[in-house]
């Protein structure tokens, strides 16, 4: 059975972009201009995977309050924001409310669909059993691949599949530095060096929440950064 | 010249107040005294109507009624000084010599004869001083009288007297009666003494026996001739001898005033009686140094400079001149004692019958108005003073409450031009609703605009970003959507191109919001220890990989003590790494190919240096200062990479965030630019 794909998008070439890009792909794909209407679908099925814009129509926020809805309903959904806000409160916001990951508008059609496959496996890794996965250990780290999950000292952390990709790049290859071209294009972003070295430091936090010592993830200055293990 | 000193100037004004004080007393001091001449010549002319009801007091010998004017003015008369000391008739003049010496000369003038004159209580005493180059000494045997040198005496008792010595010494005076007899007069002592050059005589006889008459004549007696010279020579008698007379003082001493001195002289000039002192009797009671400089500014008034002079005989007065000719008037001197003083002297005529008698001489002194117009002045001066004083300390007081007010706004305006980093400082203000506190509000609203409009500018760019983004979203998804259709070679040709321009377009966008994002990261940014020369050593490898076209130098730092605290700084890495990435990419950019960027770093106590030094164009002088200000590029158009003048501001927000300060000037050699980042080490947070 093909999978759902609700646009919610209140500029209307971007939507049917984006549906003509997934139906290619395969997806079957809905369009709703506003929160409103969205709701009313939701209320009666809802899709195996949510793009949202924050700002729909009048609603500067309603995005977010779709999220938090959506959220209530399903603990699973995949929920993808893509907007043109690029604010670190924005960002923050958004993956406070539940969302899977938060794109900006300037990402290409091909990351987009990069990361909506990501998605979908992820969420069919988790209902898989684990024999078959890959597994990456460095450490205190494991990195399972298909579900896109990572684990320190048997913990499981929190993250987002932009910080997996990372994550997962930089554990890789132990020690070798990786540019942030090359941490964005392994996740699949195009994003300037702020937008990386921010994402560094939410996953350093993240590990640190866990592990007050984490110092894994070393800064090369001038170059990038690198997994000390 | 500042306010304060321009307000000092225009205060200078204020002197005119004084001067037009001094105008004014002027003025009253030359009505003042136009008021004392008059009051003066009113009184004299009473006293001198008075004085002319007894004629007899002023003529004794009963002149008047025998004489004509003519003979009482005649230049020969005899005039006897008042003489306190008793005369004794010896023949030798010292208790002669405050009586001056009177000239005779005879007509031809090759004869003439001193003598003096004077009256000493009754006695009329004479000294005569005859020039002879052979003195012939009476001899007895012929004459008694009538032989040798001799001086023969007129009186108004018609006698003639006789002085002629045997030898020097006491003399005989003998007189000759009309039968040819001599006779002896023994209430005459006389005395000769021989004196280089001639011989002198002494005469001392009661005053009444000359009974209002003098006149001599010399006989000179030589070898070959005997020659007579002497006023009685051409006389029929003897003139009017004109003389101090107690009667005359007693009667003008009735009308005597404090300040007021009368005198009365003979219609020749000479003193009759003095009474009185000019001097005020109710002096000044102002301070010495007003009164001199009240006196030094009236000074120029139009006061006759002529001295006054002091004497027995008057006839050379201004206005004695004028009572001869019958008319009183007024005339002002100058004190010879005291320069800053006056006498004022009116002469009044006194007549009898209309013949001239005597003439009144009334003399003040100008103190008797100066002391008035004094007080005056003092109370001018006090007041004047006071009043300058006190405006001059409001002036002041006021100017610089103004300067003070300007330049408080002065301060405001340009701390605010100075900071430049968006907090505007409230502009003072104050409740005075003058100019200046609406120059203040409109300053404080040309600040705000100024401000306003740069806010604008900033969020300009980000709003920009925010807005284009959308439609570039549209332009991107569908070029990908584009991508998946069967193409052919053009199209794809042309969709490639729509795809670079957009991508173009993305990076532009981002690099107008990048402020916006290191102010974000600003806000969110830790401080850790970073040992910055280990930074800056790892960098520069870095970035010598990256800006291959350029040399790099790293200098001030030693490997072997990398790890010493001093090079240790709390900092937020990323954001320094940043700084010196824009840093970099700005010199790399100026820099030729092939050219050299220095990397400098200093450690102090107080603060850690990092100069990037570039070959290169240098930077035009008027931009260096808001050459980190935002939106402010001084790259030449048309160069590839799209600058919007962010990234020096960028370096800027990390650098203040940091505490330290940022500057560019050039090489002084011009060879370069020389960017200097300085980081103290105590740093005060400020976001």
């Amino acid at each position: 059975m093909a999978k759902r794909i609700a646009i919610v998008e209140d500029e209307i070439s971007i939507a049917e972009n984006y549906r003509d890009a997934f139906m290619q792909q395969g997806y079957e794909v809905s369009i709703y201009p506003d929160r409103p209407s969205a709701m009313q679908a939701f209320d009666q099925l809802l899709p195996d995977l949510a793009l949202i814009d924050i700002g729909l129509g009048e609603e500067v926020e309603g995005g977010f309050e779709l999220c938090r809805d959506l959220r209530n309903r399903s603990k699973t959904l995949p929920i993808v924001f893509l907007s043109a806000r690029e604010s670190e409160f924005d960002k923050v916001s958004g993956l406070r409310l539940g969302a899977d990951d938060y794109l900006t508008k300037d990402i290409s059609l091909p990351h987009v669909m990069a990361r909506i496959v990501a998605l979908f496996r992820r969420i069919e890794a988790l209902t898989q059993p684990e024999a078959q996965e890959e597994i990456i250990e460095r450490g205190k780290l494991a990195l399972n691949k298909a579900r896109m999950t990572v684990n320190w000292d048997n913990q499981p952390l929190d993250i987002t599949v932009t910080e997996f990709w990372i994550i997962r790049d930089l554990a890789r290859y132990p020690g070798q530095v990786k540019s942030r071209q090359q941490l964005m294009d392994a996740a699949n972003v195009i994003l300037d060096d702020n937008t990386i070295t921010s994402h560094i430091k939410r996953i350093r936090k993240k590990f640190q929440a866990l592990d007050d010592d984490f110092d894994a993830i070393k800064t090369a200055y001038g170059m990038g950064y690198r997994w000390h293990a | 010249m500042n306010l304060n000193k321009q307000l000092v100037c225009v205060s200078l004004l204020l002197l005119s107040l004084p001067w037009a004080g001094c105008q004014y007393l002027k003025e009253m001091d030359h009505s003042l005294r136009l008021g004392q001449e008059a009051n003066l010549e009113a009184t004299t002319k009473v006293i001198a109507q008075a004085l002319a009801q007894n004629p007899a007091v002023l003529q004794p010998h009963g002149q008047l009624a025998q004489t004509t004017s003519k003979t009482a003015t005649d230049s020969n008369a005899f005039y006897c000084f008042p003489l306190e000391a008793p005369v004794w008739a010896d023949g030798y003049d010292e208790e002669w010599l405050e009586v001056p010496w009177t000239d005779y000369r005879s007509e031809g003038g090759q004869h003439s004869v001193r003598y003096r004159c004077a009256v000493s209580g009754n006695s009329l005493a004479l000294f005569f001083s005859v020039p002879d180059k052979q003195v012939i000494y009476n001899n007895p045997i012929q004459s008694l009288a009538s032989n040798g040198d001799r001086l023969e005496l007129a009186t108004g008792s018609g006698r003639n007297y006789i002085f002629t010595a045997v030898a020097p010494g006491t003399l005989t005076t003998r007189y000759l009666k009309n039968s040819g007899q001599t006779y002896r007069e023994s209430r005459i002592d006389a005395a000769w003494a021989d004196h280089e050059g001639g011989y002198q005589l002494e005469i001392k006889m009661p005053l009444a026996l000359a009974q209002g008459r003098l006149s001599f004549q010399v006989i000179d007696e030589s070898v070959q001739a005997v020659n007579k010279y002497g006023p009685l020579l051409n006389q029929d008698e003897a003139p009017w001898f004109t003389y101090q007379s107690a009667a005359a003082k007693q009667a003008i001493s009735a009308f005597s005033q404090p300040g007021l001195r009368l005198l009365l002289t003979s219609p020749a000039g000479w003193l009759i009686a003095n009474s009185g002192d000019p001097e005020s009797q109710n002096p000044s009671q102002a301070h010495w140094l007003l009164s001199k400089l009240y006196r030094a500014l009236l000074s120029s008034s139009d006061y006759n400079n002529s001295s006054y002079q002091n004497g027995a005989n008057y006839a050379d007065h201004q206005e004695f001149s004028a009572a001869q000719q019958g008319t009183g008037t007024s005339h002002w001197y100058r004190d010879p004692q005291r320069s800053d003083h006056h006498i004022l002297s009116t002469a009044m005529p006194i007549e009898h019958d209309g013949e001239l008698v005597a003439i009144l001489i009334a003399e003040q002194s100008s103190e008797q108005t100066a002391g008035l117009t004094d007080q005056a002045f003092s109370r001018l001066f006090l007041l004047s003073f006071s009043v300058i004083s006190l405006t001059a300390l409001a002036l002041l007081g006021y100017a610089n409450w103004l300067s003070w007010r300007i330049r408080r706004l002065h301060r405001a305006t340009q701390k605010t031009l100075v900071d430049g980093n968006g907090i505007i400082e409230q502009h003072p203000t104050s409740r005075a609703n003058d100019e200046i506190d609406q120059l203040t509000h409109s300053y404080s609203d040309l600040m705000k605009r100024i401000q306003e409009y740069t806010d604008y500018l900033q969020t300009l760019a980000r709003k920009l970003s925010h807005e284009l983004r959308t439609p570039l979203a549209i332009i991107h998804s569908s070029l990908d959507n584009l991508s998946s259709q069967p193409l052919n070679e053009q199209s794809q040709t042309y969709q490639q191109r729509a795809k670079d321009g957009a991508l173009r377009l993305g990076s532009l966008i981002t690099a107008m919001s990048e402020a916006r994002r290191v102010e974000e990261s600003i806000e969110q940014a830790e401080l850790e220890d970073i040992n910055i020369a280990a930074l800056l050593r790892e960098i520069t490898a870095a970035y010598r990989d990256s800006y291959q076209e350029n040399r790099f130098k790293l200098t001030g730092i030693d490997t072997s003590t990398i790890e010493r605290p001093e090079n240790t700084l709390m900092a937020a890495p990323e954001l320094l790494v940043q700084m010196l990435d824009k840093l970099i990419d700005n010199a790399s950019s100026f820099t030729p190919a092939d050219g050299e960027i220095e990397i400098a770093y200093q450690s102090t106590a107080y603060d850690i240096c990092i100069d990037i030094n570039n070959d290169g164009p240098l930077l035009p002088e008027a931009m260096q200062s808001q050459l980190f200000d935002n939106l402010v590029s001084i790259r030449k158009k048309g160069s590839d990479k799209a600058h919007l003048g962010m990234g020096l501001h960028i370096v800027d927000l990390i650098v203040k965030f940091h505490g330290g300060n940022v500057t560019a000037h050039n090489r002084s050699d011009g060879s370069g630019v020389i960017f200097s980042v300085m980081l103290p080490r105590s740093i005060s947070y400020s976001d």
